[in-house]
């Protein structure tokens, strides 16, 4: 894929997320571009096909990047939770809950290809962090992987599910945080556990 | 409660297990219970009112679990032991394909069965997240609601059969992991430790 194409699609995942799907119409993101309908028309078919097209590239660089093992050399298993946590909440900063109920309604093929792939990202991005962090010795050894996995993984669909913010709306990046500690906690031994915490004090 | 009606919605129960909703009509189903047709009329209009009575019976049944216990003063993880041990004696069955049979044939019926019942239990934690946190058991830097909410997703996650298939995974042990992850996520030092004394003679079963 072209850099010029990957911009257009990075730029215009930002505005739908600012705006919202709906509202959001193809001579919109021209416009705030500063590109021709025609510069547009040549890399998709119609606004379907360019949410599809952006979210794929969204699996591409930021899931695989925050799982991608590389990134993370000579870190350990509670490290790479922490940077990966870092990542996401400032990811969610300004995620709004209501752009993934747009996905959901109105573009629900998209919307599950999309989950099938993150899904199935993060399950073996967390399995393996889950391995790594039990023989570094900072995770107990009777943990369930499966379960704790299949948990962590339906963290994805719990923070956005519209019904988990019945009465007082929370924002996402904050839930996301009250999440992730449970996770560690769940996990960690007493070794594992004070390193989180002297970690937390830190930040 | 009519002691007649109440041995209705008992056997109901029972008989939600072995029999598909769809297939059966209001004869077949007084048949099953062992009493006149007309006798069932007389409690229930139809079948659609014998789900939503056998239902807030299932509800009704859960909440005298706190009526019966007085758990003014006591500790917040003893209610914890408390409550999950009465709900694996009554609530020991579950039956996915009756929970996909109400969701689909009975959508109204089932949501407000639902909410009422996460309501329910939303509240019951924040009170319990709250006591502990009085009582020192649990952390103090908590936030009450987003606590109890991620409560409540992990019970919804925990009954769906789509992440985990009931065939593979036991309903009992994914409870005692996620009420052992609450206490885990949210305890003190001092809190945590009570919790792995009482678990120890909680399984010995005294």
């Amino acid at each position: 894929m072209e850099e010029k194409f990957k911009n257009i699609l990075r730029e215009s995942s930002r505005l739908f997320l600012k705006y919202g799907l709906r509202n959001l119409s193809m001579d919109d993101v021209c416009r705030e571009l500063g590109i021709s309908k025609k510069t547009l028309y040549q890399y998709v078919e119609n606004k379907a096909d360019l949410i599809d097209k952006f979210m794929q590239l969204h699996i591409e660089e930021d899931m695989l990047c925050i799982y991608n093992p590389e990134l993370f050399t000579d870190k350990n298993a509670i490290d790479i939770l922490l940077g990966i946590s870092k990542i996401v909440s400032d990811q969610l900063k300004d995620f709004k809950p209501s752009v993934t109920f747009e996905l959901q309604k109105y573009y629900a093929d998209i919307y599950k290809r999309f989950m099938d792939a993150k899904r199935a990202q993060v399950y073996e991005g967390i399995s393996r962090n889950l391995h790594k962090g039990i023989e570094e010795g900072l995770y107990r050894e009777d943990i369930d992987i499966e379960v704790i996995a299949r948990l962590y993984i339906q963290n994805l669909e719990d923070v956005h599910t519209i019904e988990f913010y019945s009465g007082e709306e929370k924002p996402v990046d904050k839930v996301f945080k009250v999440m992730f500690e449970s996770h560690i906690r769940s996990i960690a031994n007493a070794k594992g556990l004070a390193y989180f915490e002297a970690k937390k004090a830190e930040m | 409660m009519d002691e007649t009606l109440h041995q209705i919605l008992v056997k109901t129960r029972e008989l939600s297990f072995k029999h598909r909703i769809r297939g059966l009509t209001i004869e077949k189903i007084a048949d099953l219970l062992g009493v006149e047709k007309q006798v069932l009329q007389k409690y229930v209009k139809n079948k659609g009112d014998l789900i939503v009575q056998a239902l807030e019976f299932e509800r009704n049944s859960f909440k005298t679990i706190f009526d019966k216990n007085d758990f003014e003063g006591v500790n917040a993880i003893d209610i914890l032991f408390t409550v999950s041990k009465e709900l694996s004696i009554r609530f020991k069955d579950i039956n996915p394909s009756l929970t996909a049979e109400l969701r689909r044939y009975y959508p109204a019926v089932y949501k407000k069965h639902i909410t009422d019942k996460y309501n329910f239990i939303f509240n019951k934690i924040s009170i319990n997240i709250e006591k502990g946190t009085q009582q020192k058991m649990y952390r103090s830097d908590l936030s009450v609601e987003l606590i109890a909410r991620l409560y409540i997703a992990r019970l919804m996650d925990i009954h769906d059969p789509q992440l985990f298939p009931t065939e593979k995974f036991s309903f009992d042990l994914l409870f005692h992991y996620t009420i052992e992850n609450f206490v885990r996520n949210i305890a003190t030092e001092d809190g945590w430790a009570y919790y792995e004394i009482k678990k120890k003679s909680f399984n010995k079963g005294e």
